[in-house]
């Protein structure tokens, strides 16, 4: 009996080990391909048809410190106002946002609000931006969290992917507006450089899968409409949107030049929530698509493999914590002879030297790409958040089984805005 | 006793080192400006098509003032 379960061990042992390499081999492959191989450019022109109506949604839970701020900013868009449509979607806010909303639509009439306040309601943000699409008159949905401040030519270059017909989203860049406050937002800065300016850019150099990140981004609303809009049940509709897509075949544009600034969490609370309701969505989308991405017949081989490294990503904490605890018992077992030699020394060297510093590499050549400089000094810091992300993504993943196991309702929780000015005081 | 210590101050010397490196950026702050985005960049999707279509409009006056059987060319680039 106990050799059986050795045996378990033993083979649970190796799988972990394939894992971290694949993954690490994975963070040298898009880092190279960024700093070696030929990018692929974002759309730059149309050449003669016109820009498509756009409906820019903006939901919105208690965001009077905010709301003005993306509001302002995406008046001053140098997109044609007659066809584009500003709907911010208040969504049972308790503060000053109705107010608000509704003084910029007397004042402007493109900025058209849609309150969502009966008790009945479903809450959250895929059902907000449900009900906003059934009202919205553009055919291409551009959506920002309201804490964003998007520059004026934003909007026009998120629209021009859409000139292409196969192409059914588009993700732009994001880049955190407060990265000096304190050590967690210089972290988020770290990891948005690599996130965005490697990762993303990388797989859309690679014909792979750029993953649209439910702000900054856009999509045709006939084509979500027509596979039944957002699931509510599903907390990462953003990551729904790209598998439902992408195994339907569209393509997925990155445009990294589109850069647009949030507002990073400021403290580790706030992040750990943060954190543990992507990794709850995430592998909610896991669950519902896995399936469906292995035996899309639209979609290429390395484009399958892509897309399921991705969305099991967020089921990697999982397994290293389980890898932890599996070494700690073959170790007081006595059977850590999983494999002898002295050849052994050069594998775990070479782990240790190349697949460890992967993750660092590849957001340190963002840094650099970046123009940046001193801020890589940080990168050794990345490793705390190694053990944060571990707790609170493994939460998440329970969380997301027993969400698929008994069908209930996930609860959003908007991110804690900071934002001093509170500008609902001065109306 | 004196291996023992030793490891665990070279064990620690180890750890921090590379910490050290980012202390310093914590405390002197030079690089902890937000990345820049130009927030005014705005481009002309259609700027390609619209010239394309002004130089053959100007190339089109030309041709249709001009006498019955002269040749009319159109230069493409600005140059």
């Amino acid at each position: 009996m106990v050799d059986y379960l050795v045996d378990i061990l033993h083979i649970f042992f190796i799988f972990v080990v394939l894992v971290m390499l694949t993954y690490a081999i994975r963070h040298f492959i898009f880092t190279f391909n960024r700093l070696y191989c030929r990018q692929k450019f974002y759309y730059q022109d149309i050449i003669d048809s016109d820009l498509p109506k756009v409906t820019v949604l903006i939901p919105m839970h208690n965001e009077e410190q905010v709301a003005t701020g993306v509001l302002d900013a995406l008046l001053a868009c140098d997109y044609p106002a007659d066809r584009l449509e500003i709907k911010p979607v208040n969504d049972h806010s308790e503060d000053k946002t109705k107010e608000i909303l509704e003084a910029y639509h007397i004042k402007h009439p493109n900025v058209v609000p849609l309150h969502r306040e009966k008790d009945d309601q479903t809450r959250g943000k895929p059902a907000a931006l449900n009900d906003a699409m059934a009202e919205a008159t553009g055919d291409i949905i551009i959506v920002f969290d309201a804490d964003y401040l998007p520059g004026k030519g934003l909007i026009k270059v998120l629209a021009t992917a859409f000139a292409d017909p196969e192409v059914g989203a588009v993700m732009g860049r994001v880049t955190p507006v407060n990265t000096k406050v304190n050590l967690m937002t210089r972290l988020l800065d770290l990891e948005r450089s690599g996130g965005y300016q490697v990762d993303q850019q990388a797989r859309y150099n690679l014909d792979l899968l750029p993953q649209y990140g439910g702000t900054v981004g856009g999509y045709r609303k006939a084509l979500l409409l027509s596979t039944g809009g957002f699931n509510t049940k599903i907390l990462a509709e953003d990551t729904e949107l790209t598998y439902r897509f992408m195994t339907n075949g569209w393509k997925i544009a990155y445009a990294n030049g589109a850069e647009c600034y949030e507002e990073a969490p400021e403290d580790w609370g706030v992040r750990a929530r943060q954190v543990n309701r992507w990794a709850r969505g995430h592998n909610e989308v896991m669950f519902h698509y896995m399936f469906k991405l292995l035996r899309s017949r639209k979609i290429t081989f390395s484009q399958k493999l892509d897309g399921f490294m991705l969305l099991t990503i967020y089921m990697m904490p999982v397994i290293l914590i389980l890898g932890i605890v599996d070494s700690l018992l073959l170790f007081f077992l006595g059977r850590m002879d999983i494999m002898t030699g002295w050849w052994i020394i050069l594998f775990v060297g070479a782990y240790n030297t190349f697949g460890n510093f992967a993750p660092f590499f590849q957001i340190g050549t963002a840094v650099v790409l970046d123009g940046s400089k001193d801020r890589a000094k940080l990168l050794p810091y990345l490793s705390l958040n190694f053990y944060f992300y571990m707790w609170y993504i493994s939460k998440g993943f329970v969380e997301a089984i027993v969400d698929i196991i008994t069908r209930r309702n996930a609860e959003w929780k908007k991110t804690e805005r900071y934002r001093k000015e509170n500008v609902g005081e001065k109306l | 006793m004196i291996y023992v210590i030793g490891s665990i101050v070279l064990f620690i010397v180890m750890i921090a080192l590379p910490f050290m490196v980012g202390y310093n950026e914590l405390k002197e702050k030079k690089d902890d400006e937000n990345l820049y985005v130009n927030r005014n960049y705005v481009r002309e999707p259609r700027y390609f098509g619209e010239s394309f279509r002004a130089l053959l409009n100007k190339a089109k006056k030309e041709w249709e003032g001009a006498a019955k059987g002269t040749e009319t060319k159109i230069h493409l680039s600005k140059n």
